[in-house]
């Protein structure tokens, strides 16, 4: 009984509700008619404006004799140089494809929006214009009707150039002075753009009506108001013009982002055209100073490299920075004098090439002077290099500059080698927003200039300089064999900044990113262990499969090393490694069993006929991370105990392993033909050859030489000596010394591999 | 064949102006000259009428192991009668793991054939036919005495290359005193080297001399690239090794694991100032050498008190030989130079064990296993003295799926140390013979140095499939 009253109720309130929604709704629905009705007119009128206010600005290109070399050997040659030199991509880009354009007769079409009489605006996307290579600009309305146009300012304040007509010149559509902002203004925009799919077909957009959401001004001093997010300028576009609901022009927009909510910043023209302004020949001249100025204080640098010849020379790598070609052994850039006799490289060498440096020389005039290498900087790419007792061309007022601002203009400028000669390449740019970054850092977002560029104001005064920033070395990227991150990641720094930097480099070198002797570059930091990666099946069968999450992370150990950090935590063979984390570098990196592991089990076993070595190469996903580490770190390793059946913690200091084959020293015999190397930990374990046996181990040996004669090989021990053992490549070394001193003829090896063993005459003396 | 026929044409040729030229030194005349190539033919159809009769073609079918898989494969051999009664001697490596051996003789008849023993090392084997009862005596070839041949004497190696039966090749004795030790396991003979032409098919066949006299036991061609390279077994060797066979069914040897080096080692470019005796260039560990105290370096001099030498590679056998006679178990003594003192040792050696393991065929699992020895698988003696290791993958197949390896050690199967072809094959029919069982093995698999557990999963059976299809 009561439940059915309460259900009655019910149905009456829901149907009492029904009926007060639906009046609401009426009434609604007509107002927001209305609206639609009203928006619909403002648009049309917007439009019609816009016909009006837009011009095509039409860029005609010409041949210049040194943008068209510059762009015909800008393929690989110079991709290659961009990576080590810096070189401007952007600017050769622009030029190939006006020299491309011109190729083919056609023109460049941006859109131009009238602004007064004659006069006409282009919003500036900031990454400069090859004004070199433009021969004629007209301006084309949508009658058709066309007109000759030149430059006539740059604006400093708005992101915009003004073009202004040779002699009678579109009229637009007078702007309306006075807008009151307010939350309950309405803006409506238009942009004139290209058609997507028909590039040649122009057409009108209109951006809708925009609310202001934050309406404060930006700033005091200058009228400026924020539009809503939508009104963006295209790549064609000139921003946008700004319309009220008669289609009245109002303002435009020319770009430029806000850096917080995103919002565009909009002008009145009026005032747009009466703020800072430049000449072209101020521009031209700003241009200028910069590049001289650049000649004067960048001196031609020299990296020479240790060449590997085992590895069969550089390969392309040499040449990829810049040196003569693939095969050479050196590469060469430029550094900029930063006071002091020092030179700051605004590249970065990839790491393994940097530790194979084995001399830096400045060109000082015609002769190469010898420097030293001071630093790599860990936080950004760029080294340090000292002329001790030379008298170095220096900047004043280096760490007096205050860097450049968005949406101003300023004069980069870089300097590399162009068609076999020192060049500086300078251009008035700009950057019009800002992004966030790596550790929530606040960057400019430039494209067009170029990393390692020196930054000046249009003044021609130094104001900073361009690097790509580094990011903290993330221990996945570790595991890849990688040292560079993300390398886009620029960063327009005043000089001021980066003081300490140049006068106390050891407080932001990287430790272990320096020229290193041979055999230090190839040491490796280790744990001490062979492994295998884990897989589903095997995870399952060994019951391990919730520690390795279903077989997906683990590297089985198979056996580990004495006296290895490993044997010291008490790791055990079964055991699996799940998670690396060394502190203070990025987050722990799970050691996925797909990817990395241990290359090569068995080693080359199973194609060995005598001489081929049985060990796996040292080089594996572990010791790579730890390596590129470096030593000194903490480092924890979790891992899955098969004895105690759980997972364990275990930390250790990163250092560096004992030698094994591949860093330890080889030492030749040039005479014998004969290389050898110290039986190293992992060599010994794979030939099981007690701690204390004797023996050094064959590398090489040559075609034709008296080892060969006596039938050594690659892999085969060296245990004795005229029947005295041979405990190292000293011991050798003493050995053959001695028979030669005594006027021996040959030298009696016993020598061993894979546990069967002989003897063998090695003639000392051709 | 036509080829063939062309080759002895052009072989015989210049023997025949050889002869000529030869010929007017020792006396004068035409009609002189004409009797030496009458001669020569005569004594070419002497010799073939001596032991063309008792040449056998020796068809075994055997049990292969190969590609990971147990496969019944019929071969082709030769092979000659020794015995009125039967015996026949041929290869090792033709009879060897036969299951059945059929012989046909001169009259074409075909006769089964039971192995009487083989010995690996030396590549000999002997056989004896099952002949009716009241068969008539068999025409038996005669041995010759190797010890007289001398380099350039003509010589006829008769057989079934590829099949062909009966089937003459002619030339001469490249060398008589050949060591082939260094690459094959054949260390205890010295090879008779003839350009006669020998191919497969040959093996086990006589290397015949002018007088109809079995000098040597054609056994291994000069392979790829090689032509006139062909060895034999001296026939004192395969006169001592055979009646080794009739007597024991087998070559019994001692090993005393000495790896034993010429002094003057013009292979390896190598010498060492003494004149006499046998270098010790390696002991084994562990091995009876060892435990007697030899070492690298040292020279045995004696042993017993009989001179033992190995000046150059070609003495080698002969010492290895002496050596390999010692009675397993009872100690010899060894009179050792070292570094120019003389010592005095006491050697035990043992009875050395079968030249290789034993084979298995894994067949649910696509491979096969084979036992680890010291002798035909040093390399994996190495790493694993006492076990068995994977012979073979068949592919595809489910140990080559789980990425199992010819040459790969297996340590443990299913938690089970492995130790014996046996064991492995006593685990394997209780893992296959479990119904209930999923159908997946852990193996923990050695590959040189390394170990490492591998799933096996032979769900899949690949050889019914391969029926279906």
């Amino acid at each position: 009984m009561t439940n059915l009253r309460r259900l009655h109720l019910f149905s009456l309130a829901v149907l009492l509700a029904g009926a007060v929604v639906a009046r609401g709704g009426e009434e609604k629905k007509s107002e927001l008619e209305a609206e639609r009705a009203r928006a619909a007119a403002a648009r049309i009128a917007a439009m019609e404006t816009a016909r009006k206010a837009f011009v095509k600005l039409v860029f005609t290109p010409k041949w210049e004799e040194e943008c068209a070399l510059e762009s015909s050997v800008s393929g690989q040659d110079y991709a290659r140089r961009a990576f080590w030199q810096g070189y401007p991509s952007g600017v050769v880009d622009r030029m190939s494809s006006l020299m491309e354009l011109h190729r083919n007769r056609r023109s460049q079409t941006s859109a131009g929006l009238v602004v007064g009489k004659g006069l006409i605006i282009l919003a500036d996307d900031g990454t400069g214009y090859e004004w070199r290579l433009i021969d004629k600009i007209e301006a084309v309305d949508a009658s058709g009707k066309r007109w000759e146009v030149e430059r006539h300012k740059l604006l400093t304040d708005a992101s915009a150039i003004v073009f202004k007509s040779k002699g009678d010149g579109p009229e637009g559509v007078p702007f309306k002075d006075g807008f009151k902002l307010g939350l309950n203004a309405r803006l409506y925009g238009a942009t004139l753009r290209a058609d997507y799919q028909r590039p040649d077909q122009w057409c009108v957009l209109s951006g809708g009506a925009c609310a202001p959401w934050d309406s404060r001004p930006v700033s005091a001093d200058r009228l400026r108001f924020v539009s809503g997010g939508s009104l963006g300028g295209g790549e064609y576009a000139a921003g946008t013009l700004l319309m009220n609901r008669e289609g009245v022009p109002v303002g435009v927009n020319v770009g430029g982002v806000t850096l917080r909510n995103g919002n565009r910043v909009a002008w009145s023209v009026k005032e747009m055209l009466s703020k800072g302004a430049l000449d072209y020949s101020r521009v031209h001249e700003a241009e200028r100073a910069a590049r001289e100025q650049c000649l004067k204080l960048h001196y031609k640098i020299r990296f020479e490299f240790r060449v590997n010849k085992e590895a069969g020379g550089y390969g392309g790598w040499a040449g990829r920075y810049g040196g003569a070609g693939a095969g050479s052994r050196d590469a060469e850039t430029y550094g900029l004098s930063v006071g002091g006799g020092r030179l700051f490289v605004p590249h970065m060498l990839k790491v393994a090439m940097l530790r194979k440096v084995e001399k830096v020389s400045v060109k000082i005039g015609e002769d190469w002077k010898k420097a030293r290498f001071l630093a790599a900087f860990k936080n950004y790419n760029g080294m340090l290099v000292e002329l001790p007792g030379v008298k170095l061309n220096e900047p004043s007022g280096l760490y007096q500059t205050r860097g450049v601002q968005m949406t101003r203009p300023f004069v980069f400028c870089t300097v590399r080698e162009l068609l076999g000669e020192t060049n500086a390449f300078a251009k008035a740019v700009r950057y019009r927003a800002k992004s966030r970054g790596y550790k929530d850092r606040i960057r400019p977002e430039v494209s067009g200039v170029p990393s390692g560029s020196v930054l000046f104001d249009m003044d021609g005064k130094l104001a900073g300089i361009c690097v790509t920033e580094r990011r903290d070395l993330s221990l996945q990227d570790l595991g890849r064999d990688s040292d560079y991150y993300m390398g886009s990641m620029k960063d327009l720094l005043p000089f001021s900044r980066l003081k300490e930097n140049f006068t106390k480099p050891e407080k932001f070198a990287h430790p272990t990113w320096k020229p290193m002797s041979k055999q230090e570059s190839k040491r490796l930091v280790w744990l001490g262990v062979e492994f295998d990666p884990i897989t589903k099946e095997l995870a399952k069968t060994l019951k391990v499969k919730k520690p390795t999450r279903g077989g997906a992370i683990g590297y089985m150990v198979s056996s580990v090393y004495d006296n290895s950090p490993a044997k010291k935590m008490g790791i055990k063979p079964q055991d699996i490694l799940l998670r690396l984390e060394i502190k203070g570098m990025g987050d722990p990196v799970h050691l996925v069993a797909g990817r990395g592991g241990s290359s090569g089990f068995g080693g080359r076993y199973g194609r060995m006929r005598g001489g081929m070595r049985t060990w796996r190469p040292r080089i594996n996903t572990i010791t790579v991370i730890l390596t590129t580490a470096g030593p000194g770190y903490e480092a924890e390793i979790v891992y899955y105990s098969n004895a105690e059946k759980k997972v364990k913690k275990a930390s250790w200091k990163l250092a560096y392993g004992p030698l094994d084959f591949n860093s330890a020293d080889k030492y030749k015999d040039e005479k014998l033909g004969l290389s050898i190397k110290p039986v190293t930990y992992e060599v010994r374990r794979a030939l099981a050859m007690k701690p204390d046996a004797p023996g050094v181990i064959i590398s090489k040996v040559e075609q034709g030489s008296a080892a060969q004669l006596a039938r050594l090989g690659p892999y085969m021990v060296i245990t004795h000596i005229e029947s005295e053992p041979v405990k190292d490549v000293e011991g050798f070394k003493k050995k053959i010394a001695k028979l030669r001193e005594a006027k021996k003829e040959k030298a009696k090896l016993q020598v061993s591999i894979m546990g069967k063993s002989r003897f063998a005459d090695l003639k000392l003396e051709d | 064949m036509n080829n063939a026929g062309k080759r002895l044409v052009s072989r015989l040729l210049p023997a025949v102006a050889l002869m000529a030229v030869a010929a007017p030194g020792c006396s004068s005349g035409n009609r002189k000259k004409k009797e030496s190539v009458i001669d020569f033919r005569a004594v070419i159809a002497r010799a073939k009428g001596r032991v063309y009769p008792a040449i056998v073609f020796v068809k075994p079918i055997r049990e292969e192991y190969s590609a990971g898989e147990r496969k019944k494969q019929e071969v082709f051999g030769s092979g000659a009668i020794i015995s009125p009664d039967g015996l026949v001697f041929t290869n090792a490596h033709v009879a060897e793991k036969a299951t059945e051996i059929r012989c046909v003789l001169e009259d074409k008849e075909q006769y089964q054939a039971e192995l009487v023993g083989l010995d690996k090392e030396t590549d000999l084997a002997l056989l004896r036919l099952k002949l009716p009862e009241n068969h008539p005596p068999l025409p038996v070839v005669e041995f010759g005495d190797s010890s007289k041949l001398q380099e350039g004497q003509f010589v006829m190696a008769m057989g079934s290359p590829f099949g062909f039966t009966r089937s003459i090749s002619f030339g001469v004795v490249s060398n008589t005193r050949r060591y082939i030790g260094f690459k094959t396991e054949y260390k205890y003979n010295l090879w008779l080297q003839t350009d006669a032409a020998i191919n497969p098919g040959n093996s086990g066949g006589p290397l015949v001399d002018s007088e109809g006299r079995v000098v040597g036991i054609n056994t291994l061609g000069g392979g790829w690239g090689a032509e006139g390279l062909g060895f034999a077994i001296p026939s004192n060797v395969a006169r001592r090794i055979l009646g080794t066979l009739r007597e024991k069914g087998k070559v019994h040897r001692a090993w005393a694991g000495l790896e034993l080096q010429a002094l003057k080692d013009f292979d390896q470019n190598t010498f060492h100032k003494a004149n006499e005796g046998v270098l010790v260039a390696g002991v084994d560990d562990p091995s009876p050498a060892r435990d007697a105290g030899l070492r690298n370096g040292d020279l045995i001099l004696a042993v017993n008190g009989k001179r033992i030498s190995a000046r150059y590679v070609e003495q080698l056998p002969a010492a290895r030989r002496m050596l390999a006679a010692l009675a397993p178990g009872q100690a010899a003594e060894l009179s050792v130079d070292r570094r120019g003192v003389p010592k005095t040792l006491k050697l035990t050696p043992v009875a050395k064990g079968e030249f290789e393991g034993k084979d298995f065929d894994a067949k649910r699992w696509d491979m096969t296993i084979k036992g680890i020895s010291r002798y035909a698988t040093p390399q994996l003696y190495f790493f694993h003295k006492k076990g068995v290791y994977i012979q073979g993958v068949r592919w595809p197949g489910n140990a080559q799926n789980a990425g199992l390896r010819t040459a790969d050690i297996v340590v443990a199967l299913d938690g089970v140390n492995i130790t014996s072809v046996e064991q492995f094959e006593k685990v394997y029919r209780k893992i296959v013979g479990d119904k209930k069982r999923e159908k997946k093995v852990l193996l923990t698999v050695k590959r040189g140095p390394d170990t490492k557990p591998i799933v096996l999963d032979y769900r899949k059976n690949y050889k019914d499939e391969g029926n279906k299809r």
